[in-house]
């Protein structure tokens, strides 16, 4: 009812405020009884409104006085006195003129602000490093009495925070609210009935830990867990840039993936993805790995110059790998000193030449799949498989076949004579018009058989046959050819062949002047052949197809015939082979094979070192056309430490720091985005940022105990993710009374259970698990799902290909195999806050607009889902009562209450009615997305139950894990 | 008149854009929170969290303090012109070029200019005079090309900007600046600024949307991304929603086949009890905001094709904008939209009309392009101006950069084209806040270089901003530890255009 007092609701609205400055960021409210901490509340305070002048930025730096250092206090402050500060003296200065931060800074100190300075003067202004550059101290629990709620190191740090402010934490989450929300939370999925009933059913003391080992060790952790990776590698399946042309990087996707599901330790997960191409003797594996680094955008724009994105590349890999494993913020440093933390502008250029000496053009081309340097063939496991036993077994047989007396005789192969190959498409074009001419004798000069095919041509002109079914296998010793006629009266000026293979045209042999000008001059793709041959009688012409590209196993699937001016006739076209024996054409199968399988092996790009190594220097302004001739060499900015000794100063030796115990930030960067992911929020607020500008910490010994147990854990990513599920604190309940809620708005202090809604690629993806739809397996080429016409179409440079939908399975993969353009992400997965990747992101926002509604209530994909989820509630219960609620459960994973079963029994029969009536618009219903119906079915219940699975799917709870 | 006591109150609290942007959220939870037990009637008046604006009119979302002062504009259309038109047949004027004409450039102008790759081993670069005639209009005396003269008949009331200038010389990057401030990808685009900051007049639409058309010019067309109206590190739903002419206006707006709007109400219904019912047992305030959304969904669904639907204009629109606004999808046809949206309070309008990287044919395309967007854009002007709109609405057209003096390849004179130059180039801004029938700044005699008043992309960024009545140095959002702004730490207000 405060609702009709605005004044009183103003007084409740301006508390709730206060609150969360006064619990959590420590204001001068509540001071009084607490020690004024410089880390905690004093450096964040200096750091936004003063460091811009008087911080580590050495070009900017006013009156020469830095407050980022310790030196500030005996410079300006006396200890116990505000009164005798300097600091304290101006910033509360009554003539504006002298006053601190000055007006045109734009900055102002607010009047907690201020106090809080004056509060730590007079408890005598102890200053300390910032936190997060100190290593991690292990911490003591807390003493805590009466603590039987707390289970774990955890829950006892949560309740003596929550003690300390007079709070309690909320009961346990019943037990189907916890599967569902460990469900989401390690494998990205909602349990199953069958796994609801199990655990209802479990009432052993480690029900809920047998469920977290089953979770942790299924197949689908991997690909959960490599979500949030791939946000934070900008990882995607195009360019970016312009063209923003397709690429293919999933080798490293499913290198990801695969890492998750067998726990390779943190540490060494870092070091390959860093450096795995230096490590000693890498595997194919551990180069792949090192794609983290090259998931970035690429430029294909015309006429760029190459170096300026080279710059950006490399800038964009150190503010990639700081953020990601050092929670800071390098990029900053790039034009000039960085303003807030103390990294300067060389040590900037020390941490690039890290990254500066990769043998990359940083430009790809206007086709797709292009890689740009360095890369590499990264076959899959079952490719691998597959070249190993098909190389055995070609070994073998071409062994066999070197041993034995082979056949002698040579025969002619005729694939072009009177009849054209079986199947081809048979086509002109260019002077002499668009057909494939046959002409007969005896008006027409003929070599072979009654036909020969001719062509008049002005210019450039041809004729051909393409897309052979069963093409010409290429054996040894092939030799092509074909009979050509030139007409005494009307000579060409050029006359050429060309093959294609099945991808192009690329194989080329000519005869006279070079005006057809395709190709490149003595390659495989422009032979010259020797000058025309004599005209007025037929001549043989003959080609090896090795010098036309043309090799054992490969197979011509289409031959033009092609000249300039002129008239030409054609006859007999084909190849010489000699015989071959039974073993020799098993061979050829064989090869055949290995061929395809190699042709499917995709490429992927990885790091690499330049040699000799390129040099770096400090960039003026940031600007890759102003270097300086400061020279710099690989090395950590000074308050990061010293590079150790005993590691090469390399991408390697870098890695090598990260995970080393010398390094205070990787271990806290790591826990506190884990925590995130379970709690919606990191301890530290801010996870991409640790610096001065970042938030202290709501559990700071939380925190340290969290990296050290990681540290020490071997870095074991999946004990910790058990280690935070299995704490009270994350099992509670998220009911939320209105107390809890002025206390503890946004849950910063755990006083209930994290609830948040799912992140875009789960919302799609239970969608499709929960209507049977979802195909299961790991890894492969991303796939092209539902999306609205045209998409690409409006915004593409025009030349580049428009979105082509895939069919059958690839429409029911798991949301993270989606293709990922850059330039026009997935619309239904955007409006959920799935990201670009054009840069790294390290937590999505979490928005909820009307156009998230409009994907859940129209998309295809949750129509269709709609749909095969009410074909199964009907084929698998035969009572409307009962169905109601498996579809209820199967959405929202619990059985709906008495209330909500009569709400949605009455809903569906108001459907029925409506259907009943309108058995058009139930056949409509039906035809939404490409998974057929079952018309075994009843019409009109399928639609009503479909519409009443849409209306459930579009709830908050349906999309939300609690 | 709770949520006005409100604002007035914090805007006395002088809290930075991000304490109020967080105080906001809070305040949003608190509605939420307060409605538990309340009928859904009485709720559906508390979901729509409005707040009165400054100029006293509705709004909802945007920063309290904002706009920082009286706004001569309330809204921006932007008709961006992708690809780059020529400064050299449109609005810079150049008798010099056309006396000099043929000869070769004299290789002292590109002192330190970087070329493209496209032109930069072209050996013989010529000084190309442009095939279009320039006229004088309206009492200003405005110059305009001859492709242009529809914009002529309101040239009183437009400025034309003739020393603009940007670092960007490709397009992608350049297209990037002038749409978010920086040439790489990752910051908010210039509309998703103005919505975080100001929010929108309309309940019932986006606040910022963005429409796309096809230049007619027979050539291929430069690339657009979703980053060019994206919200970068501001919260995602300042976005740019595109309205479109290809299937659903607006994505996924359309019930599939077999959901009538009665059916739809019905299975919201049930939906909508469901979340209510949800919340009362668990109290998470965002569950009414699911519940709020839902509800604009569905009002979306016919305040859009509403919207979309021009039958209703009468003949004489089609008069003013042009028989192409009949087609869905043209630019003349945005135009409209953009009024229609305006009239809606509509923030942020952005349209982008492809076609204009005339690298060769000028001859043949320039025409062609003008012929796509001189009738609606003065249209436009002149429509706002009927309706009185066109104070407070500011309208911006223009490309990414410039043209070269010199033809790209050879210089034949029915197919010649400029390569891309971001030195100097033109641009035009009208209504709110802008002084009608101005030329402002001065190129040298081949429009190589800017001898007087350059305004860069971050000034004409200041200058929207001041517009809008926002001080563009106010309007900040921390991300990674820095307080990020659309004009970065750059950017003055170009007071010679405003009125």
């Amino acid at each position: 009812m405060a609702l009709l007092f605005p004044s009183l609701a103003f007084r409740f609205q301006l508390r709730i405020y206060f609150f969360i400055l006064a619990s959590l960021f420590k204001s001068a409210t509540v001071l009084s009884e607490i020690d004024v901490d410089y880390n905690r509340d004093i450096r964040s305070i200096l750091s936004d409104k003063c460091f811009e002048c008087h911080g580590p930025d050495k070009a900017n730096r006013k009156a020469d006085l830095r407050l980022d250092t310790e030196d500030f206090i005996t410079e300006t402050v006396a200890p116990g006195r505000p009164d005798l500060s300097e600091l304290f003296l101006r910033i509360t200065n009554s003539d504006v003129s002298n006053r601190m931060p000055p007006p045109d800074s734009g900055k102002v100190l607010s009047s907690n602000e201020i106090s809080t300075l004056k509060h730590w003067i007079e408890e005598g202004a102890q200053w300390k490093k910032h936190w997060s550059f100190m290593p991690p101290k292990s911490p003591s629990l807390p003493a805590l009495s009466d603590s039987a709620w707390a289970v774990g190191a955890i829950d006892q740090f949560v309740l003596a925070k929550l003690r300390s402010v007079g709070l309690q934490p909320s009961p346990q989450a019943n037990k189907e609210t916890l599967l569902r929300r460990v469900s989401f939370d390690l494998i990205g999925l909602s349990p199953t009935p069958i796994e609801i009933d199990a655990f209802l059913s479990d009432s052993s003391p480690g029900a809920f830990e047998k469920v977290v080992d089953r979770l942790l060790a299924s197949p689908r952790y991997g690909e959960r867990m490599a979500l949030n990776w791939l946000d934070a590698a900008r990882y995607a399946d195009s360019h970016g840039y312009s063209l923003d042309r397709r690429r293919v990087m999933w080798p490293w996707r499913d290198w990801v993936i695969q890492s998750f599901n067998r726990n390779l330790p943190y540490d060494q997960f870092v070091i390959e993805q860093l450096a795995g191409d230096l490590l000693p003797e890498p595997t194919l594996a551990q180069k792949v790995a090192t794609g983290f680094n090259r998931n970035h955008s690429i430029q294909s724009e015309g006429g760029v110059i190459d170096e300026e994105y080279r710059v950006e590349t490399v800038v964009d890999r150190v503010e990639t790998t700081s953020a990601v494993f050092l929670g800071l913020t390098f990029g900053c440093a790039r034009c000039h000193d960085h303003k807030y933390d103390p990294i300067s502008q060389e040590e900037f250029y020390g941490f690039y030449a890290l990254f500066n000496n990769v043998p990359e053009r940083a430009h790809v081309g206007n086709s797709d799949k292009q890689a740009d340097k360095p890369f590499l063939k990264a076959p899959t496991a079952w490719q691998q498989e597959q070249l190993r036993s098909l190389g055995i077994r070609e070994k073998k047989l071409a062994k066999e076949v070197n041993e034995a007396l082979l056949p002698s005789e040579f025969t002619e192969e005729i694939w072009i004579d009177d009849n054209l190959p079986k199947g081809v498409d048979a086509i002109g074009n260019g002077g002499g018009g668009e057909t494939f001419e046959f002409v007969s004798s005896p008006d027409y000069p003929v070599y072979s058989g009654k036909r020969s095919h001719r062509r008049i041509s002005q210019g450039r002109g041809q004729h051909l046959v393409q897309n052979a079914r069963d093409g010409l296998l290429i054996g040894e010793n092939t030799k092509l050819f074909s009979y050509v006629y030139l007409d005494p009266n009307n000579l060409p000026k050029q006359i050429m062949l060309q093959w294609n293979d099945g991808k192009s045209w690329e194989h080329r042999a000519y005869w006279g002047e070079g005006k057809i000008e395709w190709g490149q001059e003595n390659t495989a793709s422009r032979r010259k052949m020797g000058p025309l041959p004599k005209s007025g009688e037929w001549v043989r012409l003959e080609v090896d197809a090795k010098r036309v590209g043309l090799n054992v196993g490969q197979k011509i699937t289409g031959w033009a015939f092609t000249q300039f001016d002129g008239a030409v006739y054609w006859d007999k076209s084909g190849m010489v082979v000699r015989q071959k024996s039974n073993k020799e054409k098993q061979l050829d199968a064989i090869r055949v094979k290995l061929i395809k399988v190699e042709e499917e092996v995709p490429t992927t790009m990885v790091m690499g070192e330049k040699s000799p190594p390129r040099k770096t220097f400090v960039l003026n302004r940031g600007q890759y056309d102003q270097p300086s001739d400061v020279g710099i060499g690989v090395g950590l900015p000074v308050a990061l430490g010293q590079w150790p000794n005993d590691l090469p100063r390399n991408r390697f030796g870098f890695a090598k720091w990260l995970v080393s115990k010398a390094n205070p930030l990787t271990a806290r960067v790591t826990v506190n985005r884990l925590w995130q992911m379970h709690f919606g929020i990191g301890i530290v607020r801010s996870s991409e940022d640790f610096g001065s500008q970042g938030e202290w910490p709501t559990h700071p010994d939380l925190l340290d105990w969290l990296a050290i147990e990681f540290m020490s854990s071997g870095w074991n990513l999946k004990a910790m993710h058990k280690q935070i599920v299995m704490s009270a604190t994350y099992q509670q309940s998220s009911r939320v009374t209105e107390a809890v809620l002025e206390a503890d708005p946004m849950n910063r202090l755990f006083t209930r259970g994290p609830r948040f809604r799912l992140p875009a690629e789960m919302i799609r993806d239970h969608a499709l698990s929960s209507s049977g739809l979802l195909v299961d397996y790991l890894g492969g080429e991303s796939v092209k799902p539902y999306q609205p016409p045209g998409l690409w179409g409006e915004v593409v440079f025009t030349n580049v290909p428009r979105f082509q939908q895939d069919h059958g399975e690839k429409l029911y993969r798991r949301s993270m195999y989606t293709y990922w353009k850059r330039s026009v992400p997935p619309p239904n997965m955007q409006v959920f806050d799935a990201p670009s990747r054009e840069v790294c992101v390290l937590k999505r926002p979490n928005t909820n607009t009307p156009l998230a509604a409009l994907v859940l209530m129209n998309d295809p994909t949750f129509i269709e889902a709609s749909r095969k989820l009410a074909e199964r509630i009907m084929r698998d219960f035969s009572v409307n009562s009962m169905r109601v609620d498996q579809l209820y459960r199967l959405i929202c994973g619990r059985k709906p209450k008495p209330m909500e079963h009569r709400l949605l029994l009455d809903a569906l029969n108001d459907l029925l009615m409506g259907f009943r009536v309108d058995t058009d618009s139930a056949a409509d219903l039906m035809a939404v997305g490409e998974a057929p119906y079952d018309r075994s079915l009843d019409l009109t219940h399928l639609a009503a139950f479909t519409s009443l699975a849409n209306a459930v799917f579009c709830t908050d709870e349906a999309i939300t894990r609690n | 008149m709770l949520s006005f006591v409100l604002t007035k109150q914090l805007r006395e609290t002088d809290m930075t854009t991000e304490e109020s942007a967080a105080l906001f959220e809070t305040r949003r939870q608190f509605l939420g929170r307060a409605s538990v037990g309340i009928g859904s009637a009485a709720l559906a008046s508390i979901l729509n969290p409005s707040v009165l604006s400054a100029t006293g009119g509705f709004r909802v979302g945007g920063l309290s303090g904002f706009p920082n002062f009286a706004p001569k504009a309330k809204r921006v259309i932007y008709l961006f012109q992708n690809g780059a038109p020529s400064q050299f047949e449109l609005f810079d004027n150049k008798p010099e070029v056309v006396r000099r004409h043929g000869d070769p450039l004299d290789p002292s102008f590109f002192q330190g200019q970087r070329l493209t790759g496209m032109t930069s081993g072209q050996k013989d670069k010529r000084i190309c005079r442009s095939v279009f005639q320039f006229n004088k209009h309206g009492q200003s005396g405005i110059e305009l090309g001859e492709t242009l003269p529809y914009l002529g008949k309101v040239a009183d009331e437009i400025a034309v900007v003739r020393s603009m200038q940007t670092q960007a010389i490709n397009h992608d990057p350049a297209v990037t600046f002038f749409q978010t401030g920086f040439q790489q990808a990752g910051r908010p685009s210039a509309g998703a600024w103005a919505s975080y900051g100001l929010g929108s007049e309309n309940s019932d639409l986006p606040a910022f949307v963005v429409m796309l058309s096809q230049g007619s010019a027979k050539r291929n067309s430069q690339a657009l991304y979703a980053r060019l109206w994206g919200s970068g590190f501001l919260p995602s739903e300042h976005q740019g929603v595109q309205f479109r002419s290809i299937g659903d206006p607006v994505l996924y707006l359309a019930n599939p086949k077999g959901i009538s709007s009665e059916r739809r109400r019905r299975m919201l219904d049930l939906g909508q009890e469901l979340n209510r019912r949800h919340h009362e047992r668990l109290g998470d305030p965002e569950i009414v905001t699911r519940i709020q959304q839902a509800e604009m969904a569905y009002r979306m669904q016919a305040s859009v094709p509403e919207l979309m639907d021009t039958k209703s204009e009468p003949n004489s629109t089609f008069a003013l904008y042009g028989e192409n606004a009949r087609k869905p999808g043209t630019f003349a046809a945005n135009c409209l939209l953009a009024r229609r949206l305006a009239e809606r309070g509509v923030r942020f309008i952005q349209l982008y009309h492809r076609g204009w990287d005339h690298h060769s044919d000028t001859p043949r395309d320039m025409p062609l392009q003008c012929g796509d967007i001189d009738q609606p854009s003065a249209a436009l002007i002149s429509d706002l101006k009927q309706r009185g709109m066109l104070d407070e609405t500011l309208i911006i057209w223009g490309g990414e950069f410039g043209r070269t003096v010199y033809a790209q390849g050879g210089l034949n004179m029915e197919k010649y084209g400029r390569d891309h130059h971001p030195r100097c180039f033109s641009m035009w801004l009208a209504g709110g806040g802008i002084k009608g029938g101005v030329t402002y700044g001065k190129t040298d005699d081949f429009s190589f270089n800017i001898v007087e008043d350059p305004v860069s992309v971050y000034d004409l960024h200041a200058t929207m901003l001041h517009c809008l009545g926002i001080d563009h140095e106010k309007l900040t959002f921390k991300f990674q530890g820095r307080h990020y702004r659309l004009t970065d730490v750059h950017g003055n207000i170009v007071k010679g255009l405003l009125a």
